[in-house]
């Protein structure tokens, strides 16, 4: 479930994109996740990816490096570290790639990077203003079957206020 | 003859006091995870309660013999508690910032669409924008004048900001690693992560995220508990109605007084509007089962 949930996460997160190569950059073992901090990295795939042209992204794949977890206080199958890939679209002015980075740590994405790599003025603002937040369409899953310890919502209400309202319903039957 | 169960003898782990109770109109969890004396726990304890009534009885517009209900009768110059100026200070920058939206006048909205001091729930009909800050409010320092009687409403941060001082007094009694959760506003303290989950207003036993935090604040806001006829307790001063494109926000900051503000004021401005001057992550549910992230969130939503 988290898989596939890490996938189609890291789908929407390329919002259209078609992830075509990854790399694993952390290290394997058990060394500490990296923090890709700076935004100005720009990071290059070592074979030039396919392009992709009129496509719509609906599925990601992340191939190459991915071992199963041996640490046991990971519940991901993803081991910790920081996913880079490229991918490639094709805008109005022709074919394009934007750069993004993920940390990942314990089955949560912890830091994302999205680099623009175009050149062209036009895409270069669409990517700058694509990277700035992530929307995506979510669903409810029964906080029993989550590993939580704590719950965030609107306030729970006294006794006072729950008994006003069920006198206002009531008054409204009458 | 049914055979008692035996229960193994669990391995030696830290003592998790978990001290619950109701304060200030809503449920109070705090878990401490780490080993406290029973005495020590009593100790604590009462040092919460009191605190927690020290705050309430300043800034409470639910009860006669607050600071905030005096201000309300009469204008005058009144010396703000110790604790008073940096909350005044939020309130005053957020005010700015977002153009007015953001405001303790809301208190005299809020009672006119119903959400008094007895919950009568009801709307008076005389409901109208409140004065503008400077019309009314005359901060200085310490001591905070009104020009004229005004019910101020502190509830879109002062529960954050009693949660920031009461993880301060636990800190001081010498306690490193709690959680205390105030209906939703949770900060917490220590080595661990704590996963929270967000909670899906339009179902309660069900959450659209979980968010794992460390040494961090995450508040949550949504309209789906306090609501009555067409309102809930968060009322747009401008068009005095309660937003509906949005369902619930959460914000991550490093306080519980910054994240209980922005998560209010997100209801009524753009994230990038408040990234401006404060570094926060966020997510946002809308109406249409969206739900906005800002990339850094160390959050998994679950994607339909």
């Amino acid at each position: 479930m988290q898989k596939k949930s890490f996938l189609a996460g890291v789908g929407v997160l390329i919002l259209g994109l078609l992830l075509v190569f990854a790399t694993r950059k952390a290290p394997a073992g058990n060394e500490a996740v990296t923090d890709q901090a700076d935004d100005s990295v720009v990071t290059t795939p070592t074979t030039k990816p396919a392009t992709v042209t009129d496509q719509v992204a609906t599925s990601v794949t992340i191939t190459a490096g991915d071992k199963p977890k041996t640490d046991t206080a990971s519940t991901s199958n993803y081991t910790d570290g920081t996913y880079t890939a490229t991918g490639a679209y094709t805008a109005p002015s022709g074919a394009e790639e934007i750069g993004v980075a993920l940390t990942l740590k314990n089955g949560v994405i912890t830091a994302v990077t999205v680099t623009p790599v175009s050149a062209n003025p036009v895409s270069s603002k669409f990517q700058t203003t694509v990277a700035s937040n992530i929307s995506v369409i979510v669903v409810g899953k029964s906080i029993d079957e989550l590993n939580v310890t704590n719950v965030s919502g609107s306030s729970l209400t006294p006794v006072g206020f729950n008994d006003a309202i069920a006198k206002i319903k009531a008054e409204a039957k009458a | 003859m049914l055979l008692p169960k035996l229960k193994l003898k669990p391995k030696p782990n830290v003592e998790r006091a978990l001290i619950t109770f109701e304060a200030i109109g809503t449920s109070w969890s705090i878990e401490l995870l780490q080993e406290v004396s029973f005495d020590a726990r009593l100790q604590l304890e009462k040092k919460i309660h009191d605190r927690i009534e020290m705050f309430d009885q300043a800034y409470s517009r639910f009860r006669s013999d607050s600071l905030v209900t005096q201000m309300a009768r009469e204008a005058g110059e009144y010396q703000l508690p110790v604790d008073g100026e940096m909350l005044i200070k939020l309130y005053q920058d957020l005010y700015r910032l977002t153009d007015g939206a953001f405001t303790p006048l809301i208190g005299q909205v809020l009672v006119d669409a119903g959400y008094d001091a007895e919950y009568s729930l009801k709307p008076t009909g005389k409901i109208a924008s409140p004065p503008a800050w400077d019309h009314v409010i005359d901060w200085r320092g310490s001591t905070l004048v009104l020009k004229a009687p005004a019910l101020l409403d502190f509830g879109a941060a002062g529960k954050g900001y009693l949660v920031d001082l009461i993880a301060q007094l636990i800190e001081a009694e010498g306690v490193c690693a709690f959680t205390i959760n105030a209906g939703g506003d949770i900060v917490c303290r220590g080595a661990e992560p704590v996963r929270v989950a967000l909670e899906d207003p339009n179902d309660t036993t069900q959450a659209i995220g979980v968010a794992a935090i460390s040494n961090q604040s995450i508040c949550g806001s949504a309209g789906n508990r306090r609501a009555w006829g067409p309102y809930h307790h968060t009322i747009h001063p401008q068009t005095l109605t309660s937003p509906r494109h949005i369902l619930a926000t959460w914000v991550i900051a490093e306080s519980g007084l910054l994240a209980d503000a922005l998560a209010t004021c997100l209801l009524f401005v753009t994230p990038e509007v408040l990234q401006k001057v404060y570094t926060f992550d966020y997510v946002i549910l809308y109406a249409d089962g969206r739900a906005e992230r800002s990339l850094t969130a160390p959050v998994e939503l679950f994607l339909a």
